[in-house]
This record gives structure tokens, C-alpha cells and sequence, in this order.
């Protein structure tokens, strides 16, 4: 870049468009620990009273618990089946090679709730909807594109000449396979894991077409709270959601780099 | 020997899904859309365009229509001048720093968007900090009406869609080479002529994909309009939402729902044809 200019104003347009990304998570943290019962900032006092509340309140607990479970299916069969086809389609010349990328990154395209309405129709059909399993098919589809494509450019950046030294070292294509590529790939299976975990963890759109009386996740849960929403409760939960997203995108930048992660899935 | 190549088998199950999840339901979203919906006797299957054209022949829809339009144009302008200096400005910082505003940016895209918008209702209140500031100050007498509006919408959706347009312009300010740069200072050119005429021209083809990208997703959103309008700012995506959770109409909604894919489709192909063209002109 240029030798830097020091605009004061392009610094403070800079601090104003941080100050708009942050602030709505910010006040949903502070008021989480307010003594009072009003959705008021700046918060009265300190207390933990409504994470104490959360624990009394059984609706938020199931919810959690479905969306944890439903986060770590969807993430494992996201994985399972987007690294393969990944290393498939990278890996083997086949007529329609793009057009089989195109197909599997189309989720990314289009917006999810025609995704949501057409799996509606489609599970309601075979009686899936508002279940487990419906809720895990829907998820899969937001999330595997996401495994699919971090993955193949992994497979773009992975040294051809170290898989070539293994088998000249005398490995089977099998062992070359689980000893050396997997390894090589991983960094792209964890982002693609993470990834897929967080989006179905968060995911809005598609769950609220899909659950129902008999279950529900926790963003359906909060968002079906919002509507009257008054007092604090809302924002202990969200904080909790928020600080352990926090701790594992920290986490995920230490290890594999989360910012490196997303702009390469944006290309 | 030549011999025709097949799919390999890996690619097989990923294949499935997709064509299981993906494919066979919208075929089923498209039958449906072009079925009619009779209160009290379902769904008939008679096949028409009538969906299609009640949408397109009622002033009322053509009105959603035209909000949703105005929302998502004002939501790109806000992402790309909110976006743009502080793209242009982290792509200046050490490296330490750099990685560490980039965080701060696009953490908040990975919690949900009911989340972020439980700080906004908070925030924009009649009784919220921004209303406390006017008044501390003196400029207003009575809390000014932040929320539940097109206001209140816009706000949230350039919250939520900001990270995608720092993403992008950032990517494309990256990969301007210092040479040129220097080229331009060497020559003469004060620094308000290099952001014009190389800066920003280099930029543009970021800026064409970012902008694309957050007019098609903010075109098709629901939640923030929902939470932050208070039912009193429809879109598009909320008509399909009504007419599948609440009027049950589903034909009528997978009619709308369709209609939206085509816009967002040819917004992207117009990025597409944008982009390419961007990009040829520079070489």
C-alpha cells in the first residue's frame, strides 16, 4: 500500500464502521448482567441473576441441547460427504467435472429460505417434517458446500511432489492416502468442520421451516422470544451463545486462521 | 487407449444429496407453485400461471416488491460507504493489528442474526443509549422513533451484511501491487490522485462483487426485517414466509419464492458479466 496517509477522517469512518459490527453483540453482553428486569442499556448494577434464570427455564436448555446435537451430525456427514467429493472432483478427470462443483456449491447461491420452503414441501411429504432427522437433512444441505468448497482449495494448495515422494518411497496408494493427503488436507477438514458446525448451530432460516411443536433449536427458541421480548433473559442466553462462538473462532484462528479461512471461501 | 472417464465414486454420495435435497424439492417447489390453493379443499393440481401473474398483476405485491428493492439498494450503499474506509484503512495496518481488526469484523458474522438484532432493539429504544445521548445533549426533547421502522431495517441488514463487503474489497486492495503505487507517486500524482485514479479503479471489481453479493442476500432476507419492522416492513421473502406459516397458501408462496430466485439469479449474473468486464478492461 501507499506510504500511509493520516487522514483523521478516514480513521474515524474506519472507528464508526467497527463501532457499528460490535456494538450490537457489546450491549447484549452488558445487559446480561444487570440486577434489574429491563432491557435497558446502560445496565443497573452487576448480577448474575439471569444466568441463574437461564437454568430455571427448561425450553432454552432442550433447544440448546437439539441444536448442539444437531450442529455435530450435521457437521460430521457435512464432512464426510464434501471432503470426498472435494477430493473427487479435484483429483479425477470426469466429463462435467465443473458442473458437478457448480451443483454442490449451489446452496451458497441461492437463498436459503427457497431452500427452506422446497425442503418443506419435500419432507412434509414423507412426514419429516418438524423431526430429528429432517431438521439434520435440511442442515446438511446449508452446510456441506461450505466443507466442499474450504477443502478443494485446500487440495489446490497441497504440494503434489509429497505424495509423489511417498509412493516413490515404495507406499500403496491406500496408505499414501490415509498417511500422507489426509494429513495434508486437514487444515481445510477442521475450517470446513468448524464452519458447518457454527452455520447449523446459528442456522435461522431453515430450522424455523422445519421444527415445531415437537422440537425446536435454539435460534427458533430465541428468535419466537423476540417478539415480546422484556426482560433480560434473552441476552444472558444470547451471551452465553455468543462467548462460546467467541471462544471457538479464537480457537479456529490459533489453529487454522478463521479470517484466512473466510476469505478464501469468499473467492 | 482412451476410455471414458466416469464420475469417481467419492463424488457419489455428495451427488445424491444434493440431488435429494436440492434438486428434487425445488422440481416440487416449481410443480406446486403452478397448482392453486382452494381454503378448505388444498391443493389442485390444474397447472397454470395464476400464481405468477397475481403476484406480478396486484399493486400490493408490486409494492413489497418495490420496498424490498429500496431496502436492499440502501443496504448496499451503507455497506460500501461504511465498508470501503475501513477495508481501505485495516489494509494499511501492521500485520498484528490488520489480523486483529479483521476479527473484530467478521466475528459478529458468525452469531446469529436473532442475536444481533436483540442488541439493536436495545439500542435504537425509545429509552436506549441513542435516545439518552440526543437528549443529554439537547438536541431533541422526546425520544426520537428508531425502531420498528425502514430505519430500524436498513441499520440492521448493513450490520449484518458488512462483513461481506470488507471481505471483498479488502481482497481486491491486497492484490494492488506496491510497484504501481509507487509508479503513480513517482510520477507526480498527490495522494487524492492515486486513490481516484488507481486506487479505486483497481478496487472496482471488489467492490462489484461485494455489492452483488449483499444486494442478493439483503433481497431475500426475513429475520431483521421481521424482528427490527415490527411487521410493518414487508419484503419480498416476509410474503413467503406469511403465505407458508400463517395463510398455509403454498402454492401462492412457492410461487413468490421462485420469483426471488430469479432475481437473485440475475443479479448475480449480472456480477458475472461485471466482473469479467472489470477485469478485462485492465489488462
Amino acid at each position: 500500500m501507499t506510504p500511509r496517509a493520516r487522514n483523521p477522517l478516514l480513521l474515524l469512518a474506519a472507528m464508526f464502521t467497527l463501532l457499528l459490527l460490535v456494538a450490537p453483540l457489546a450491549v447484549v453482553a452488558a445487559i446480561s448482567f444487570t440486577s434489574n428486569a429491563m432491557l435497558q442499556f446502560p445496565p443497573e448494577g452487576f448480577s448474575l441473576r439471569w444466568y441463574v434464570q437461564i437454568l430455571k427455564q427448561p425450553e432454552f436448555l432442550h433447544a440448546t441441547v437439539t441444536s448442539l446435537q444437531l450442529a455435530v451430525a450435521s457437521a460430521a456427514a457435512s464432512v464426510l460427504l464434501g471432503t470426498t467429493a472435494a477430493i473427487g472432483i479435484r483429483r479425477h478427470g470426469f466429463p462435467g467435472r465443473a458442473a458437478v462443483e457448480g451443483l454442490l456449491l449451489s446452496p451458497l447461491m441461492l437463498p436459503q429460505l427457497v431452500l427452506a420452503i422446497a425442503l418443506l414441501m419435500y419432507l412434509s411429504r414423507l412426514g419429516l417434517s418438524s423431526s430429528f432427522l429432517g431438521l439434520w437433512l435440511g442442515h446438511v444441505l446449508v452446510t456441506m458446500p461450505y466443507v466442499v468448497r474450504l477443502v478443494l482449495v485446500s487440495l489446490e494448495r497441497v504440494d503434489p511432489n509429497i505424495e509423489r515422494a511417498a509412493r516413490i518411497a515404495g507406499a500403496s496408494p491406500m496408505r499414501v492416502f490415509f498417511k500422507v493427503t489426509i494429513w495434508l488436507l486437514m487444515p481445510g477438514v477442521l475450517a470446513g468442520a468448524s464452519f458447518a458446525f457454527i452455520m447449523s448451530f446459528d442456522n435461522l432460516v431453515v430450522s424455523l421451516f422445519l421444527t415445531g411443536p415437537r422440537i425446536t433449536t435454539l435460534p427458533v427458541e430465541i428468535y419466537g422470544h423476540l417478539e415480546y421480548a422484556d426482560d433480560p433473559l434473552l441476552t444472558a442466553v444470547s451471551s452465553v451463545v455468543i462467548l462460546g462462538i467467541l471462544a471457538m473462532l479464537l480457537l479456529m484462528e490459533r489453529t487454522i486462521g478463521f479470517t484466512s479461512a473466510l476469505s478464501r471461501m469468499e473467492k | 487407449m482412451t476410455r471414458w472417464r466416469h464420475p469417481p465414486l467419492v463424488v457419489l454420495p455428495a451427488l445424491v444429496a444434493i440431488l435429494a435435497l436440492l434438486a428434487y424439492p425445488l422440481v416440487i417447489t416449481a410443480v406446486i407453485s403452478l397448482a392453486e390453493y382452494r381454503a378448505g379443499r388444498g391443493i389442485i393440481y390444474d397447472l397454470s400461471l395464476r400464481n405468477f401473474a397475481r403476484f406480478l398483476g396486484d399493486p400490493y405485491y408490486l409494492g413489497v416488491l418495490w420496498t424490498t428493492l429500496r431496502i436492499s439498494l440502501l443496504v448496499t450503499l451503507g455497506c460500501l460507504v461504511l465498508g470501503y474506509p475501513f477495508a481501505y484503512w485495516t489494509a494499511r495496518q501492521r500485520p498484528w493489528l490488520r489480523a486483529l481488526l479483521l476479527f473484530a469484523a467478521l466475528a459478529p458474522l458468525m452469531v446469529s442474526v436473532t442475536i444481533r438484532s436483540l442488541g439493536w432493539i436495545v439500542i435504537l429504544a425509545d429509552n436506549g443509549p441513542i435516545n439518552g445521548l440526543l437528549i443529554w445533549t439537547g438536541l431533541v426533547e422526546r425520544p426520537v422513533r428508531m425502531i420498528y421502522n425502514e430505519f430500524a431495517v436498513v441499520l440492521g441488514l448493513i450490520e449484518a451484511l458488512l462483513p461481506f463487503m470488507v471481505l471483498s474489497v479488502l481482497t481486491s486492495l491486497q492484490g494492488i501491487q506496491p510497484e504501481v503505487l509507487r509508479a503513480a507517486a513517482i510520477a507526480g500524482a498527490p495522494p487524492r490522485l492515486v486513490f481516484l485514479r488507481v486506487i479505486l479503479p483497481l478496487t472496482l471489481p471488489g467492490i462489484a462483487a461485494g455489492s452483488l453479493l449483499v444486494f442478493a442476500i439483503a433481497a431475500s432476507s426475513f429475520v431483521t426485517p421481521r424482528i427490527l419492522g415490527g411487521g410493518m416492513t414487508k419484503t419480498v421473502a416476509n410474503l413467503v414466509v406469511e403465505q407458508f406459516l400463517v395463510t398455509l397458501n403454498w402454492p401462492f408462496g412457492a410461487a413468490i419464492g421462485l420469483l426471488l430466485v430469479a432475481l437473485v439469479l440475475g443479479v448475480y449474473t449480472i456480477q458475472h458479466v461485471l466482473v469479467r468486464r472489470l477485469q478485462g478492461n485492465r489488462q
